[in-house]
This record gives structure tokens, C-alpha cells and sequence, in this order.
């Protein structure tokens, strides 16, 4: 089947994906690292005809940043909060739905339907729903005409209303926020791939430990989870490298000022930073920070495929 | 452990919403099974053998109908309560478990009273391995163990609990012939060295036939017969139980039964009346009554066919089904069977002569002799005596026994 | 052996215990799904009670759960605020232009894959593949220099070009056509059908499904992005609907303090298409997201 006519057509077959790739992947991946290796490299000194000596300083400069440590710590701490939290309550819910029969469809399209929604556009709605209303724009003596409907709940449960977004809002509040809205969004892929991973599991094992008495507690963490192990690696490997590409969730809620008005930038992350050096023309740092943000990526998956390797049964 | 079923039916929904037709898979099985017997349950494919087994084990709850174990009504109860080793015909192994993880798993689970200590689980668990002979496997994973290993595992994990009964779902289905020869045997040796009453369920009549203290066999959720393998092998109670039981499989002739005669083929003449018939019939001018004549067959008239046995006298001229086990025949040279010689197979200890007769259901009629007894394989026709306690006669409407 | 596990025991007692036990945990189950369901879907509930109130209603202390006067003047002001008549064209336009082309691509691509053969295919494959471990973010800054240097700022090429290419799609289309029985198109060249007439009438109908999933996910890429628009075409011309949506204000003349429910008449607009694309190619999409993972 091989001969020479379909050697050329393949190529032909080929030609415009591998151009496309060549420009906008290929030569992205050599630029950005020959950007990150040179001092203090930026496109508008290149063009004027500076030359820059090679180094590491970009990736010096990068890390003695406080807004890049501020950047790295907000990231590093959604991906700890949001991962875990959305992965148990998504097992849970997979797990619930798995056991039911009535409703079960219905429920099942319920628990997508974040998914099928702009990010941006719903992170208005659950600031609009975290938002003080009167206060939006308001100075230390205004008077609250009313809080938004979380804080309308937790009044009516007898506690006092919390300064979620707004000026003069605390860092614990906004990334309260943040993780609600983050694990909220995360929910229907997690969910939609761990039930996937139930219902191919065989219902024998499931009579098998029926018929010995095995108590739903047993059941689920000696059968369900290791059985499940590798779908549960999955979600859990692809939610880290989502988590630490977070960026439009937070602009959905704080807009561009990544915080609240009184404090912007406060929960800008690495992706988030590597855009701010890309406006303000610093291509070096920004591929410096892009090429960090990559390297912890690779460390991350490698420690949790290591970890697999071990807990997961395949 | 006595295990009595009362009138136990099972009877599915319809799966298609449209239609409410009903699956009627066991129907009014009534049977007590004594104490520390080995019982197979046979049958092809949809007789609801494995139902019963299911309802038995409590994974599925019978429409009507009653299970004790003992004195004790168990048929509301769910599995753990009733104290029962199940192994599932894929062996339903954790896979993620060694073997020996397997196999306390049940132990495990154990609560209050019940629950034992780390060295008694331990003990347990080595005693149920080494009752199969796979102590030595204990720290594999399943996917490392032949078929029959994890056979073995899953018998040991079933048993390391000490059930009241034992069921197996087509235990030995999943293994090469060989194994299979090997492991019913174990089978019967575990059951035999515990005295647990056990219940399989197969659709291999051999292997139910080698084993089985009781077999009962089922056709369409219906039980046909129970009883001892080789009593129901010398006297089937219909045509279908017949033909399941024996390797080779028996062979059935058209034939019938008349003046005390039991013959192998020859011709039915159906014996007709003409009748008038009153008729209403819609017109347009409203029901008109018809007068209209009738052929109605009132009886059969039998002719030409070979007289091969005495049968009762009383018995009522009817066609048959005549069942001739491969080892009733007889070679003799003014045998009444008359065959077509087509063929003849020796096995060493015994031969088999295939021929063809006219009023044969299938195409061949296999008969097994003494390989030291004399053919002239360059005959035509050979001639059979028949044993009669190796020949039965069957209604041809009903498929019922017709004794003689 | 002797029966030492089960002891003198009240059947009924059991039997009761049982059944109350399964009742009460199908009653947990769905109390905890039922719950969550709700708050899952609340954000979609609030979005749309507030975007018929009128901004005094919206800011009262007691919030009212249904609008007391249904302001579907919002959804009017909101449209022409936002200008959301020319962002939807855009979409639309840059949406289907993008995934018609890329789908194009995509097949060539995918069946010099899957059944030509040529020197380095394998390399060449598992070249494309280590390209998706890598994230978008370090493409992002030189794709900047590089669109700015063609001089597409500001244009619909800049929206379309570079993200035509989608090793994923690539990949999944790949597998989708490796499972096309070879004998097919070995039957075919035998009667002289041409490769392109081959792929028409057999493996696009037969992979259609795969086809259908990246024709949606591929439009709702569009739909959703965000980044890559608001850096290269920020122009009322070329602007993107997330872009506009984001970059929208939504003011109260009067009080000039931001009109809650317009903005939110406005995302609502924005996610109803999206809504009606889920209800009707649900299967697809959820067929498509399980094996990705990749939201948009």
C-alpha cells in the first residue's frame, strides 16, 4: 500500500495544518524560550535594533516580583482548595446518582449545565448574587441600603452580612468567591466523567459484596474509589492543570482589576501576570513567567502520575 | 442447611413500556432441598435456573412464593442476612485485591459478635485457601492467576464465612475443557470435606449429570423433573428431558402405538367426518345463518411401520415419539430395526455405528455397541434388537411419557 | 462446618431494620441530590429573576423572588447598551468561518493519518501530541508579536487563523477513522474512486458524530473566548460577545450606580444560545467533553 504516488498526497493531505503549526506553535515554542533567555528583552527595543545579551535574568527578575510571588500564591492556593473540594463533592454526587433511577437523567443534565455556560457571563451573575448592592461604590459611611442575595440568606439565618467583593472587602472573603464559583464550574466535567467511570464498573462486584454484608461505607472506599482510581487520577491530573491556568473565573467576578477596587490585582494568577508583562510589552518576563508556569504544569502531572502509579489500580 | 422454595415464581416487568407483556422466568417451583446435598440445576439458556439461584441468594426477590433455610423464612431478608456464599460465574474477584484480600474481604465485613480478630481472620482466611489448594497464591493480584485459580479464589472467598448454603452460577462455564474435567471434581471434593448443602447452576447436562447428588432440570422457567442424575437419565418424564440428558443424545423416531404394539415408523392416515356447520355471517341485509359441511379429523389410522417392542394393550392407538438411548441398541441379524449402515466410529473400549432411518427426527441415528461385537461395515443395512428398558414412548401432542 | 455466623435472631426484627434502612437511605440520597441540583442551578434562577426587576425592586432588603412588575424592557436596553446585535454577528460570523476551515483542515489532517503512509508519520504524530502537554499562555505572547507583524490587529483573520489547527481534534478524528475498516478504502481504490470522493462518501458519514461534537465544542470556543479577542481585536468592529459582554457598562442614568438587572438581562442573552445548543445536541456534546476535558 505504500508507494510514492502517496507519499507527495499525504504531505499534500497535511501541508496546511503543518504550516499553521509551524507559525503558531512551532516558532511560538523557540521564540518564547529564546524571549525568556535574554536580559530584559522587549519587542520594542528589538525592533529599534537593542541587543540583548543572553541570561537568566528575566526568570531572576520574575521570581523577586512580589506581584509574581502574590500571582503564585493565589494560584498555587485555588488549585489546592478548588481540586480537592470539587473532586470529593463530584465523587459524591457521581456516586448518588449511580444509585438512584427515577430522575436520574434529569438530575444527570441539571448537573451539567454549568458547563455549557461563558464563564465570564456567569461569574457576573455570582458577583451580582455576592455583591453588596448599596455599596458598590461606596465610602466608609454609607449606609447599606441592602446586601445581595448571600448575604440576604445568611441574614436570615441570624448571621450578619460579609463584605464579599466589594471595597475594603478581605482577602478570605474574595477567595470564599472565588473557590464557590470555581468548584461550581468545575463540577459537571468531574461529574459526567466519574459517573461515566461507575456505570462501566461491572455490577457483579457491587452483588459480590451485597452478598457479604459489606456496609455502604466498605463498599464505597474498598470497591467504588479504587475501581473508579483511574477516572479519579484523570479528574483529579487535568483539574490541577486547569487550576493553575485560572485566569477568566476571576475576571468573570472582579473584572480586569483582578480584586476588589480598593485592591486591585490582589488575586491576579500566573496566567494573569504573564498577560500584564505582554501589554505592558516585557516579552522576556512574559516568557519567562509562561515557560515557570509550564515547568511547575510538567511537576505537578509528573507527581501526580507518580502517585497514580501507585494508588491507582488500572 | 435444609433449603425449601414454596411455589417460587418470578415474573419480570416488561421492558418495552408500549407493550405489558410480562416474562414469566421461574414459575411455581416448589422443591426441598435436604441438607448437605450437592444440587445442580439444569437447563438451556432462559430457563431461569440462574433466577432462581439469584432468588435463592436474595440479589432478587421472588413475585410470589417463599425460601427457608431450615425453619427459618428467609425470603424477606436481603443476602448478608441470610448467610450464603455466592460465586458469580465471572468469579466477580476485586481486582485491585490480592488474593488474600479477597478472601478476608467477607470477614471483614463482619460486625458485633460476629467480628473476629486479625489471627482468626487470618487462620480463616488460609483454612478456605488451603481447602481449594491455593494457599500458596496468596499474595497475587487475580489478573495473575489462571482461570482456574481465581475459580478456586472465588469458591475460597464464598466459603471463608462458613455459609449455611453455597450457591455457584455456572461455575465451570468459563474454563477450558480440561480444567473443567478437573475442577468439578474439586467441586465435589469441597462440598463432600464441608457438608455445606450447595446449589449450582449449569447448562451442561455432564457435568450436572457427574456431580450433582439432585438434579432438577427446567425448560421455560418450569421445573420438568428432579430427582437422582442417573433416575432421570433411565426415566425421563417427557420428551424435552430426554433429549437434554446423555452424550451422545438419544434418538428420537416417529412411530406409534397400537394393539399392544410399539412401532417405528410408517404412515399416518388421518380419519376424517363431514359435518354441517350452522354459520352467521354479516351481510348487508344484516346476519344471515349459513349451513356449511366440515372436515373434521376424528383420529389417525397407522400403517406399514416396524413393530419393535410389546406395549399395553390398553394403551389407546396414538402416535408417538419413540426415544432409543445410543446404548439401546443391540446388533442382531433379525433385530426389528431395520437401519441404513452409514458409518462406523470406534472409540476403543466402544464403537458407534451411525446409520440413517427414514422415520428419524435427525438426519443420523447413533448407536453405541461393543467394539468387539461383529459389523460387516460393507453391509448396507444393519439390524438392531432394542432394550426396552432403553426405549420410550412419548405422546406426540403433549411430549409426556407414555408408559409400557 | 458448623453455622457459626448466624445466631438466634428475630427474622422480622431483621427484616424490618432492612427495609426502613433502604428507605431512609433512598430518601438521603435524593434529599442531598435534590439539594444539590438546586444550588447548582440558583446562579441560572437569580440571573433571570433579576434581569426583569426594575432597579429599585433589585435593591430592596427583602429580596422579592419573582418579579412584582416584569421589566422585559431590560432584555431591550440591555441589547442596544451592549451593542449585542453586532457582537452576536461577529460571533456568528467568526464562529462559522473558524469552524469550517478548521474542520476542513482537521479531515486532511486526520486521514493522512489514519490511512496514508509516508516516512516519519509516527514521529510526526507523537510530535503533535507533546504540543498538547504544553499551555496556550506560551504560544499567546509570541502569536502577539507574530499577528501584529502581519498587520492583522483589528481584523476577523486575526480571530480565525491561528487557532485553526487543533491537535485534539486532529487526534480524536484520527482514532474515529482508524476504526473505518481499511478494507473499505482498499475496496475503493480498486474501483478507481479518488481519495477525496472516498473520504465524502465514506468515512465523513461514518464518523459524523465525531464530526457533529467538534463542530459544536469548536462553536462554543467561539462563543466562550475570551483572551486571545481582547488582546488582538478590541474594536467595536471585531469585538467578540464574552469581550463585550465583560467590557459592557451597565449604568443607572439617574443614580449612576451600575443597573444590576440590565447586565443581567445581558448575560442572560448571552447564555441562552448556549442553553438551546445543549438542549437539543446534548448527547454530542457530553460525548465530546468526556473525552476532552477541555472546556470550550
Amino acid at each position: 500500500m505504500v508507494d510514492s504516488k502517496h507519499q507527495w498526497k499525504a504531505w499534500l493531505y497535511l501541508s496546511p495544518a503543518i504550516v499553521l503549526l509551524l507559525i503558531f506553535t512551532v516558532w511560538p515554542i523557540i521564540n518564547t524560550i529564546r524571549m525568556a533567555f535574554l536580559e530584559g528583552y522587549d519587542s520594542l527595543s528589538a525592533v529599534n535594533g537593542t541587543t540583548f545579551s543572553f541570561g537568566f535574568g528575566n526568570f531572576i527578575k520574575v521570581v523577586q516580583y512580589k506581584q509574581f510571588l502574590t500571582c503564585l500564591k493565589n494560584t498555587a492556593l485555588l488549585c489546592v482548595t478548588t481540586v480537592p473540594i470539587s473532586t470529593l463533592l463530584a465523587l459524591l454526587i457521581a456516586v448518588c446518582l449511580n444509585a438512584i433511577k427515577p430522575l436520574q437523567k434529569l438530575l444527570q443534565t441539571i448537573f451539567f449545565l454549568p458547563y455549557v455556560t461563558n464563564s465570564i457571563a456567569i461569574g457576573m451573575v455570582f458577583a451580582a448574587m455576592f455583591n453588596i448592592v448599596g455599596n458598590a461604590h461606596g465610602t466608609e459611611n454609607e449606609i447599606i441600603v441592602t446586601a445581595g442575595i448571600i448575604n440576604n440568606v445568611i441574614e436570615f439565618f441570624g448571621g450578619t452580612h460579609i463584605n464579599w467583593i466589594n471595597a475594603g472587602s478581605t482577602y478570605w472573603a474574595n477567595m470564599t468567591v472565588m473557590i464557590v464559583y470555581i468548584v461550581w464550574n468545575a463540577l459537571p466535567f468531574k461529574i459526567l466523567v466519574l459517573l461515566g467511570g461507575l456505570q462501566s464498573i461491572n455490577k457483579q462486584y457491587y452483588d459480590a459484596a451485597k452478598v457479604d454484608g459489606t456496609s455502604r461505607r466498605r463498599v464505597f472506599t474498598r470497591i467504588t474509589v479504587p475501581l473508579l482510581s483511574p477516572m479519579l487520577a484523570y479528574v483529579v491530573i487535568t483539574g490541577f492543570i486547569g487550576g493553575f491556568k485560572e485566569y477568566t473565573s476571576i475576571v468573570g467576578i472582579f473584572d480586569e482589576t483582578m480584586g476588589p477596587p480598593d485592591d486591585k490585582g490582589r488575586l491576579n494568577t500566573m496566567v494573569g501576570f504573564i498577560y500584564d508583562a505582554l501589554e505592558t510589552s516585557k516579552q522576556g518576563r512574559a516568557s519567562a513567567a509562561a515557560l515557570i508556569l509550564f515547568g511547575i504544569i510538567l511537576v505537578i502531572t509528573l507527581i501526580n502520575l507518580q502517585v497514580s502509579k501507585k494508588k491507582v489500580h488500572y | 442447611m435444609k433449603v425449601e422454595l414454596q411455589n417460587l415464581t418470578k415474573i419480570f416487568p416488561s421492558r418495552n413500556k408500549k407493550s405489558n407483556e410480562e416474562v414469566v422466568a421461574v414459575s411455581d417451583f416448589t422443591f426441598t432441598i435436604p441438607d448437605g446435598k450437592l444440587v445442580g440445576l439444569l437447563g438451556p439458556s432462559g430457563c431461569g435456573k440462574s433466577t432462581t439461584l439469584y432468588m435463592i441468594s436474595g440479589l432478587q426477590k421472588p413475585t410470589p412464593g417463599k425460601i427457608f433455610f431450615g425453619d427459618e423464612d428467609v425470603t424477606e431478608l436481603s443476602p448478608e442476612n441470610r448467610g450464603i456464599g455466592l460465586v458469580f460465574q465471572n468469579y466477580a474477584l476485586y481486582p485491585h485485591m490480592t488474593v488474600k484480600q479477597n478472601i478476608l474481604f467477607p470477614l471483614q465485613n463482619l460486625k458485633g459478635a460476629d467480628r473476629m480478630s486479625k489471627p482468626e481472620m487470618l487462620e480463616r482466611a488460609y483454612e478456605a485457601a488451603k481447602l481449594v489448594q491455593i494457599d500458596g497464591l496468596m499474595d497475587r493480584k487475580p489478573s495473575e492467576l489462571s482461570g482456574g485459580q481465581q475459580q478456586r479464589v472465588a469458591i475460597a472467598r464464598a466459603l471463608v464465612k462458613m455459609p449455611r448454603v453455597l450457591l455457584l452460577d455456572e461455575p465451570l462455564s468459563n474454563l477450558d475443557a480440561r480444567l473443567r474435567l478437573q475442577t468439578r471434581e474439586e467441586i465435589r471434593r469441597i462440598q463432600k470435606e464441608t457438608g455445606i448443602t450447595t446449589i449450582f447452576v449449569t447448562h451442561d447436562q455432564e457435568e450436572a449429570m457427574s456431580i450433582s447428588d439432585i438434579i432438577v432440570v427446567m425448560k421455560l422457567g418450569v421445573v420438568q423433573q428432579v430427582g437422582k442424575p442417573q433416575d432421570i437419565y433411565d426415566d425421563p418424564i417427557n420428551l424435552f428431558v430426554a433429549k437434554f440428558l446423555g452424550t451422545p443424545p438419544i434418538n428420537v423416531f416417529h412411530g406409534y402405538i397400537k394393539g399392544g404394539k410399539l412401532y417405528v415408523g410408517g404412515t399416518e392416515t388421518p380419519i376424517t367426518e363431514t359435518v354441517e356447520v350452522e354459520e352467521t355471517v354479516e351481510t348487508e341485509n344484516g346476519p344471515v345463518t349459513e349451513v356449511k359441511t366440515v372436515e373434521n379429523i376424528v383420529g389417525y389410522k397407522y400403517d406399514g411401520g416396524t413393530a419393535v417392542l410389546p406395549a399395553d394393550a390398553a394403551i389407546e392407538e396414538r402416535g408417538v415419539y419413540i426415544g432409543i438411548r445410543p446404548e439401546g441398541f443391540e446388533l442382531k441379524k433379525r433385530g426389528a430395526l431395520e437401519c441404513k449402515l452409514s458409518n462406523v466410529e470406534v472409540m476403543g473400549r466402544d464403537c458407534s455405528v451411525v446409520s440413517t432411518h427414514e422415520a428419524a427426527e435427525s438426519p443420523t441415528v447413533r448407536s453405541i455397541i461393543d467394539s468387539d461385537s461383529d459389523i460387516d461395515r460393507e453391509a448396507e443395512t444393519v439390524r438392531f434388537a432394542l432394550k426396552p428398558n432403553k426405549v420410550f414412548a412419548f405422546d406426540k401432542w403433549t411430549e409426556e411419557r407414555i408408559y409400557f | 462446618m458448623a453455622d457459626v455466623i448466624m445466631h438466634e435472631r428475630n427474622i422480622q426484627l431483621v427484616s424490618a431494620r432492612q427495609r426502613i434502612m433502604k428507605i431512609a437511605v433512598l430518601v438521603a440520597l435524593y434529599i442531598f441530590l435534590i439539594a444539590m441540583a438546586i444550588t447548582v442551578l440558583f446562579p441560572f434562577y437569580w440571573m433571570i429573576n433579576s434581569s426583569l426587576k426594575t432597579l429599585e425592586e433589585y435593591r430592596l432588603s427583602i429580596p422579592t423572588f419573582w418579579p412584582r412588575q416584569v421589566m422585559l424592557s431590560n432584555y431591550v436596553d440591555a441589547f442596544n447598551t451592549a451593542n449585542l446585535g453586532r457582537l452576536f454577528l461577529n460571533t456568528m460570523y467568526v464562529g462559522i468561518v473558524s469552524t469550517l476551515l478548521s474542520l476542513v483542515i482537521t479531515v486532511l489532517c486526520a486521514f493522512a493519518f489514519a490511512r496514508l503512509e509516508f516516512k516519519g508519520k509516527n514521529t510526526l504524530f507523537a510530535a503533535l501530541l507533546a504540543t498538547m502537554m504544553i499551555p496556550g499562555e506560551l504560544f499567546t505572547i509570541t502569536n502577539y508579536q507574530t499577528v501584529n507583524s502581519f498587520g492583522w490587529m483589528n481584523t476577523y483573520t486575526v480571530l480565525i487563523v491561528p487557532f485553526l489547527v487543533s491537535v485534539f481534534y486532529i487526534y480524536l478524528l484520527r482514532q474515529n477513522f482508524m476504526q473505518i475498516p481499511n478494507e473499505l478504502y482498499l475496496a475503493a481504490k480498486v474501483d478507481g474512486t479518488s481519495d477525496i470522493k472516498y473520504l465524502w462518501k465514506v468515512m465523513i458519514p461514518l464518523a459524523l458524530p465525531t464530526l457533529i461534537s467538534i463542530t459544536i465544542l469548536k462553536m462554543m470556543g467561539a462563543w466562550n473566548s475570551y483572551i486571545w479577542p481582547r488582546l488582538v481585536a478590541n474594536d467595536d468592529a471585531h469585538k467578540l460577545i464574552t469581550n463585550g459582554l465583560r467590557g459592557a457598562s451597565f449604568m443607572d442614568t439617574t443614580t449612576n450606580e451600575p443597573h444590576i438587572p440590565q447586565q443581567m438581562a445581558a448575560v442572560a442573552l448571552v447564555s441562552i444560545p448556549l442553553f438551546l445548543v445543549f438542549i437539543f445536541l446534548r448527547k454530542y456534546i457530553m460525548k465530546g467533553v468526556s473525552r476532552s476535558g477541555i472546556k470550550g
